[in-house]
């Protein structure tokens, strides 16, 4: 079953300094029929003016993947890490316990377009933890990037679940195959896609559940980049 | 049952109390409160080193709403901290207006650094002799769950 989560039904904030579209409720936004897909349980698109950015704040037991499309966020937190987060990298942040931080737009003049990204761990009271890490361009043409998941082969986080990044070229398809039992969710963080036979556009998501497999396919002409979580 | 509120009011132009400050911030959320973190202004505003010009951008001041919206306040101060400067007096000002107003009760006072006595001669009694801010947050988001249950 394939169930559409359109960009147009999202919840929206504009603050001026933060224009944001909630695909799961969050903060002011609260629907009770969007809270979160199996582990998933915040996907934030956000535009963050020049110089601006959340102040410290606290986290605790949430694994917290933030990804950037445009500009650049600097990041700080009470580990002391002290990081400037770019167009094709990835930075997980296992909160666990407690850590406070905060994330700006280092830019003066550049607008900030990221996706944060927040999954339930699967364990309370981890050791709160930091990483960042980066790829070529060239790894998600065409095929899923591995950005986070309980392995060692990307950014760790703790949960049975892995997040993928890929942007295919109109007419060129990626698939995935979804194992039984799980679930996937597609999210369109630019341009246009068809996802088994389905349009989707900028801002568009997909639940997937009961599917064997999936497939990209880059649409209209300049083909689209997705975020693709594989859940249990 | 609702997560105590922490708020968490510091003074700082190099970035040392502000470590202080998000220890304890640490320290509350490690026992599950929500927390505010609040710098108390420069009274000249003209700190032009490189953690002040931050600190100015990445914080506001504490207001009426931030106190009265927490169950629990910790006020860290450094050894060189002007606490007769116009920003501190108007937040201890503020503190104490609200409390003659009675809308202070119930909630935890703590300090870091050399408010206490300023606090107990206002009225509060600044509770948990903790020295390691970590402990300190911890201990005032616990008592502050105590007092909600």
């Amino acid at each position: 079953m394939i169930t559409l989560r359109k960009s147009a039904e999202r919840g929206h904030s504009n603050r001026g300094w933060l224009d944001s579209y909630f695909s799961f409720s969050f903060a002011d936004y609260y629907d009770p029929n969007h809270m979160g897909f199996r582990a998933l349980r915040v996907i934030n698109d956000d535009r963050i003016q020049p110089g601006q950015g959340f102040g410290p704040h606290g986290h605790r037991d949430m694994e917290i993947i933030t990804y950037v499309l445009e500009g650049h966020l600097l990041h700080r937190d009470s580990m002391g890490e002290r990081h400037i987060l770019g167009p094709n990298e990835v930075q997980t942040m296992s909160a666990g316990t407690g850590i406070v931080h905060s994330e700006f737009n280092a830019s003066q003049a550049e607008e900030v377009h990221s996706i944060q990204i927040w999954i339930l761990p699967d364990r309370e009271d981890v050791t709160p933890s930091y990483q960042q890490i980066a790829f070529s361009p060239e790894e998600k043409q065409g095929h899923l990037r591995l950005l986070a998941g309980p392995d060692k082969a990307a950014t760790r986080i703790h949960q049975d679940a892995r997040l993928y990044v890929t942007e295919v070229a109109p007419q060129q398809s990626v698939a995935h195959k979804i194992d039984t039992g799980r679930a996937a969710w597609v999210q369109v963080v630019r341009g246009n896609v068809v996802l088994n036979g389905r349009d989707l556009s900028e801002g568009d998501a997909a639940a997937m559940t009961d599917e064997p497999e999936l497939t990209l396919t880059g649409a209209a002409s300049m083909g689209g980049e997705v975020l693709l979580f594989d859940l249990r | 049952m609702s997560q105590p509120v922490v708020l968490v009011t510091f003074s700082c132009h190099t970035g040392e109390t502000e470590k202080l400050a998000l220890s304890a911030a640490v320290g509350a959320v490690q026992a599950r409160a929500l927390i505010r973190l609040r710098r108390i202004a420069d009274a000249d505003g003209t700190d032009s080193n490189e953690d002040a010009i931050r600190m100015r951008k990445e914080y506001v001041g504490p207001t009426e709403a931030d106190v009265l919206g927490a169950d629990a306040l910790i006020l860290a101060t450094s050894a060189d901290t002007n606490v007769q400067s116009v920003p501190w007096q108007d937040f201890l000002n503020l503190l104490l207006r609200l409390r003659s107003e009675d809308r202070l009760s119930r909630k935890i006072v703590a300090s870091i650094g050399k408010l206490a006595p300023t606090l107990a001669d206002l009225g509060f009694d600044a509770v948990i002799p903790v020295s390691d801010p970590l402990l300190l947050g911890r201990s005032v988001a616990e008592a502050a769950r105590s007092l909600k249950t």
